[in-house]
């Protein structure tokens, strides 16, 4: 091992500021937000300072080394078996007592501890006193007082960090468990000193206090072993619910024990964030408000939005105006004009959307709005055979349901985790609303917002039903307990949410400029040929594309164009869009694809809003069929999850189309 | 001092935990997240339909349902 | 009781009175233009719209009633003698400054298409046509909030 290299993993409770401690010291932008289970994968960074490499990995937060969700099994594994040179406990000072617990337990895995006080801001605000040198005294462990969120205490950590990795002696301290259960430690250590290759990996108490508690992964551990017979037989003689409750509480009896020495604290009876709450989750207000502010961010999607839109529509007017005039050969002109300024020039139109959502969804997650949704839903989910923690994911995924299904991860039980992953799709991510604004734009006037804001509440709808179904046939069983923690509301901050809405929205160009753009240029090609036919027709390779799968769509409203749009908008959603724009042939002139749709006979206000239910429902795109598959593991849900989509699309689109027929629309 | 469940505490009461009847997994979690025989908890707040229940306990909220709370046995100080 | 919470009582009671009158009469008017395609006598109608700027709006008329109920549930508490009946007084304020932000800037949106893109769609739009009472009555909240921020904790005696 080289000498100057270190390996730090920043470790413990959720939404303590463990990530952005991490962005802080690498420079990098890794999401952060105030809720439990922002982070559900260890994400590494370097830092050269002094002379030493420093590798940094920021870990998914867990209240204990005992594991229930994935994202808190990937932190105990780091922790346990990776064997980090040095483990930084990010311990949250507004909130010592609990957070101390993680502490206890990562002394007796005797790994080498700093122990930074993030949110030393917030404990002096409040007026509590900290005692440092006595908490380094009784944790045995250098205590660094750190504000993550401005930078502050850093390069002190990383000093405490390099000395610490010089001074190679473990000083320990452990907890002591009282006579009974020390006596059963000594026993089960006696037993287990003969598997030398297990002695050799884990400290031996710490093995057997697990053992004591009932830990499944350490039995597990156990299992070959030698030993394990002899083990369990210690095991069977004990009432092991009542160790696994003795311990826990020795441990908080300890901290309960010391913390008047580190702390003094200040009591607000009733703080800001307390009165925040009393009104946002009031019995009769709650939900209203709840309600009041998804409409109020969803205005502001639209009505911000607009001018912005404009001038991306006035630039590529004037690109496409010189395209037409100076470029040669005719084909070229077309391809560039057509198809890629009239199609990724569609998509790029709603830039400006997609920032301001992306923007408001970084606020709401920064100021532990996000909880509170989850709680105030919890029993309205439970109804329909949901977690209240799933709401989390469902909210995320308005901006992109890639990231939301991978949030999916700090849900605890399996089944609640299968089905949230199931539903997701069917929230209305950012990808979508281009065809809304588009179509309810063209054909709704000044009724369009409303259309827009009812296609988004059809998505949750349709996601509840689906939920509710799932638990009734495939799925069967009841939503596991509810325990989360309720952080403090905190001001967002603005950089952020900037670096946020910066980050998705130019992921968004990036998809505009890489995989539409390709989509964009193929489905011209397919307009354009076999060699001499006009330009977009049916005798054209999508023409034909089109009068294959037109009878299904027939009956919701679809022409071939439509179509074809919807085949290729399986890639990305935003295809939907660009490629009515190539098909229009209106590369032009941006606005003229408004009046080419409305000149279209095939296309009526009726059945553009069967278009925006089937595009809603119709399948998860390529990304996150992709993630679906990753996160379940199974091909088979992820088939189930597209065959769904496609069958509920339809139907529903049936239903408007047909039904609306029926009543003269 | 008689003992009652958690579940029956109104907001604003003082309790302390006595036992935790919980089973299984959920049991070592309450138990991680301070919910030990001894702590002092208060109810904080229900949600609006009733459940779950919102608590301070170990200098922080916590919120759990009904049905767990009505497994956790403590008496009001 | 302390006076300043008198003073907050007496605000909430002013502000919950005028949202829940101002959020009804745009949801009366907003619902039954869109569902009836109704508008109000001439008369009354201009002194909705040019007077008090309130616009038929079903869902706008239903966010201030809700923020009225907030003040006046504010009010109710602080009445009857509980102290953090302060705490809806607060989210009041912050409510409202939260929807007058949000349409100060659906206003800047327009004032851009305007002068910016002078955007043919808005060739009669007026500034006036912009202001409607979450922005006039937010900016109510605004001056309250400077006055009272660094006094809603309630401190322990
Ligand atoms: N006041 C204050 N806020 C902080 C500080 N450090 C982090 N925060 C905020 O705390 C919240 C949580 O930060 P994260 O970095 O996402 O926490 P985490 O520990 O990575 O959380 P998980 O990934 O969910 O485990 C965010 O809202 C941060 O802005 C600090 O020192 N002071
Ligand atoms: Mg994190």
């Amino acid at each position: 091992m080289e000498n100057n290299k270190i390996r730090v993993a920043l470790a413990g409770n959720p939404n303590v500021g463990k990530t952005t401690l991490f962005n802080a010291i690498t420079g990098s932008r890794q999401h952060v937000g105030n809720w439990p289970g922002v982070t559900v994968e260890k994400k590494s960074g370097t830092k050269i300072y002094k002379g030493y490499e420093i590798e940094i990995i920021d870990l998914p937060g867990t209240y204990s080394l005992t594991a229930y969700s994935m994202d808190e099994i990937v932190a105990r594994d780091f922790i346990i078996e990776e064997k980090p040179d040095i483990v930084i406990q990010i311990v949250d000072a507004s909130n010592l007592e609990r957070n101390l617990y993680l502490t206890t337990q990562l002394m007796e895995l005797q790994t080498e501890m700093i122990i930074a006080l993030n949110m030393c801001d917030l404990a002096l605000e409040r007026g509590d006193k900290l005692y440092l040198d006595k908490m380094e005294e009784i944790l045995a462990a250098p205590v660094v007082k750190t504000v993550a969120s401005r930078n502050i205490g850093i390069e002190e950590l990383l000093d405490k960090v390099i000395e610490e990795k010089n001074n190679e002696q473990y000083h320990g301290h452990e907890i002591g468990y009282g006579d009974e259960i020390e006596g059963m430690i000594l026993e089960i250590e006696k037993v287990l000193i003969a598997d030398q290759e297990l002695a050799d990996r884990y400290p031996l108490r710490w093995i057997s206090i697990r053992l004591l508690e009932g830990d499944m992964n350490v039995m597990e551990k156990i299992s070959k072993s030698p030993a394990s017979v002899a083990i369990n037989d210690l095991l069977d003689s004990i009432d092991q619910e009542e160790y696994e409750a003795d311990i826990a509480d020795k441990r908080y009896e300890t901290i309960n024990a010391i913390f008047p020495q580190l702390c003094t604290r200040c009591n607000v009876k009733l703080s800001k964030s307390d009165m925040i709450d009393r009104v946002l989750t009031n019995k009769y207000l709650g939900i209203p408000i709840f309600l009041a502010l998804m409409w109020g961010a969803f205005e502001l999607t639209f009505a911000f939005a607009t001018p912005f839109t404009g001038m991306i529509e006035i630039g590529f007017t004037w690109l496409a105006n010189i395209v037409a005039d100076s470029l040669q050969p005719a084909w070229l002109a077309s391809l560039i004009g057509d198809g890629i300024i009239g199609g990724v020039g569609a998509v790029l139109t709603f830039v400006p959307n997609i920032f301001i959502l992306f923007f408001l969804l970084s606020l709401l997650e920064g100021s532990g709005y996000l909880s509170r949704a989850a709680f105030i839903m919890d029993r309205l989910m439970y109804k329909i055979g949901m977690h209240g923690k799933s709401f989390i994911p469902m909210l995320m995924g308005f901006g992109c349901n890639v990231p939301a299904i991978m949030a999916t991860r700090s849900i605890e039980d399996e089944k609640d985790r299968l089905i949230t992953i199931l539903v997701v799709p069917f929230v209305s991510c950012g990808a979508r609303l281009p065809i809304y604004i588009l179509f309810a734009g063209t054909f709704f006037g000044r009724q369009a917002g409303t259309v827009v804001f009812m296609m988004y509440v059809l998505g949750i709808a349709v996601a509840v039903a689906s939920a509710k179904l799932l638990r009734a046939t495939l799925v069967k069983g009841k939503p596991a307990p509810f325990i989360m923690e309720m952080p403090p509301y905190r001001v967002p901050t603005l950089k952020t949410s900037l670096i946020h809405m910066w980050d998705n929205g130019a992921m968004y160009i990036k998809k505009a400029g890489s995989i539409i753009l390709l989509g964009v240029v193929i489905i011209w090609l397919l307009a354009s040929f076999p060699w001499g036919i006009e330009y977009g027709s049916e005798a054209s390779y999508v023409g034909m594309i089109g009068h294959i799968f037109e009878p299904v769509m027939e009956p919701l409203g679809f022409d071939w164009k439509i179509t074809v749009s919807l085949i290729f908008g399986f890639v990305a959603k935003e295809i939907v869009v660009a490629s009515m724009g190539v098909l229009f042939g209106v590369g032009d002139n941006p606005e003229a694809l408004t009046q080419s749709l409305i000149a279209d006979p095939a296309i009526t206000a009726l059945s553009s809003l069967s278009l925006m239910v089937f595009s809603l429902l119709y399948m998860p795109c390529v990304a996150t069929l992709g993630v679906i598959k990753k996160e379940t593991g199974s091909w088979k849900w992820t088939l189930f999850a597209l065959i769904y989509g496609v069958t509920i699309a339809w139907i529903i689109a049936f239903i408007v189309y047909q039904g609306g027929k029926l009543l003269g629309y | 001092m008689s003992e009652i469940t958690l579940d029956t505490l109104k907001p604003g009461d003082l309790a302390k935990i006595t036992k935790v009847r919980v089973k299984g997994h959920t049991r070592r979690k309450l138990f991680d997240m301070g919910m030990v025989a001894g702590s002092e908890i208060e109810l904080i707040r229900k949600a609006p339909l009733g459940d779950p229940i919102e608590f301070r306990i170990k200098g922080y909220n916590l919120s759990i349902r009904k049905d767990e709370a009505r497994q956790i046995f403590v008496h009001i100080i | 009781m302390k006076r300043d919470n008198r003073r907050k009582m007496v605000f909430a009671l002013f502000m919950g009175f005028v949202y829940i009158l101002f959020g009804t009469i745009q949801l009366i008017t907003g619902s039954s233009k869109a569902l009836l395609n109704l508008t109000a006598p001439e008369n009354l109608g201009r002194f909705i719209t040019d007077v008090l700027f309130i616009p038929p709006d079903a869902i706008g008329g239903f966010v201030l009633i809700l923020m009225g109920s907030v003040f006046i549930y504010g009010f109710v508490e602080i009445h009857s003698g509980r102290e953090e009946g302060i705490a809806y007084v607060y989210v009041g304020i912050l409510l409202s400054l939260i929807f007058a932000g949000i349409y100060v800037l659906a206003a800047v949106g327009n004032i851009l298409e305007v002068y910016i893109l002078k955007n043919t769609a808005f060739a009669d739009w007026s500034i006036l046509d912009d202001i409607r009472p979450e922005i006039y009555l937010g900016f109510i909240s605004l001056l309250s909030y400077l006055q009272w921020k660094d006094d809603f904790d309630i401190e322990n005696d």
